[in-house]
């Protein structure tokens, strides 16, 4: 029988199972909404993580590199945690031997990075046992933020297919953030 | 008036909620861009100055 599972698919609960070994993640962005049934494309899955210590991290690049993981940045945890997600840049981690898929992966850095967290959810409709950031929250970030067509029709897709859960109080909160946080 | 593309955009939202086997058909959408890219980067591993190409477009280290 043929898989409901794409590469996408496959690739992110690669990642995130082993990730979430380490600490709290959620994916956002794009991946949302194609998860969701969006047809477009997409180089990479977003991953914001809770803020996790030096440590802990080796242990997770350990066991990504271990399950066959490849960062784009480098090979040493200690640098990438201190080069890239202390200073809240992101690294990109592809399986060994592919060039795509892409997980780009950072660390929470702000209250509207721990609300994302904090109100995580599993969405039963993608058939994917992923944690996402909550759909009022990714529809804030595209039609305020992000902005761009692929972000509006993104938002306007997450808004028919999710309508029952979609919350204009909340989406004016989030935007409150955005505002605050990320002008 | 909506255009085409908005027309487009929620009558397959709809097609979604409202068709489970949506999901297999959108598997082959995604993974027919895969195979593509991969017949791609395939492509470039062959050509002179394929690897400088993909290093650029940020597909390998």
């Amino acid at each position: 029988m043929e898989s409901e599972r794409d590469v996408l698919d496959v690739f992110a609960l690669k990642f995130a199972g082993i990730t979430g070994k380490y600490g709290n993640y959620i994916i956002v962005s794009g991946f949302v909404a194609i998860a969701s049934g969006r047809t477009r494309g997409t180089e990479d899955i977003d991953m914001i993580m809770e803020r996790i210590s030096r440590e802990t991290f080796r242990k997770l690049h350990a066991d990504l590199v271990k399950n066959g993981f490849l960062c784009f940045q480098g090979d040493s945890a200690d640098m990438l945690y201190d080069e890239y997600l202390a200073q809240n840049n992101s690294l990109r981690y592809a399986e060994d031997g592919e060039t795509l898929p892409q997980m780009e992966m950072k660390l929470a850095k702000d209250p509207l990075d721990a609300y994302q967290l904090k109100t995580r959810i599993k969405l039963k409709f993608t058939g994917l046992g992923l944690w996402f950031s909550n759909i009022n929250v990714n529809i804030a970030f595209k039609e305020h933020y992000l902005k761009s067509p692929k972000d509006m029709e993104d938002a306007k897709h997450l808004r028919i297919v999710y309508k029952e859960m979609v919350s204009e109080e909340e989406i004016r909160a989030v935007i409150r953030l955005i505002d605050r946080y990320r002008p | 008036m909506k255009t085409s593309r908005e027309q487009h955009l929620e009558s397959w939202a709809e097609y979604v909620m409202t068709h489970p086997e949506w999901k297999l058909r959108h598997t082959r959408f995604i993974n027919a861009l895969f195979a593509k890219h991969r017949n791609i980067v395939r492509k470039l591993r062959q050509q002179e100055g394929g690897e400088e190409k993909m290093r650029a477009l940020g597909w390998i280290r």
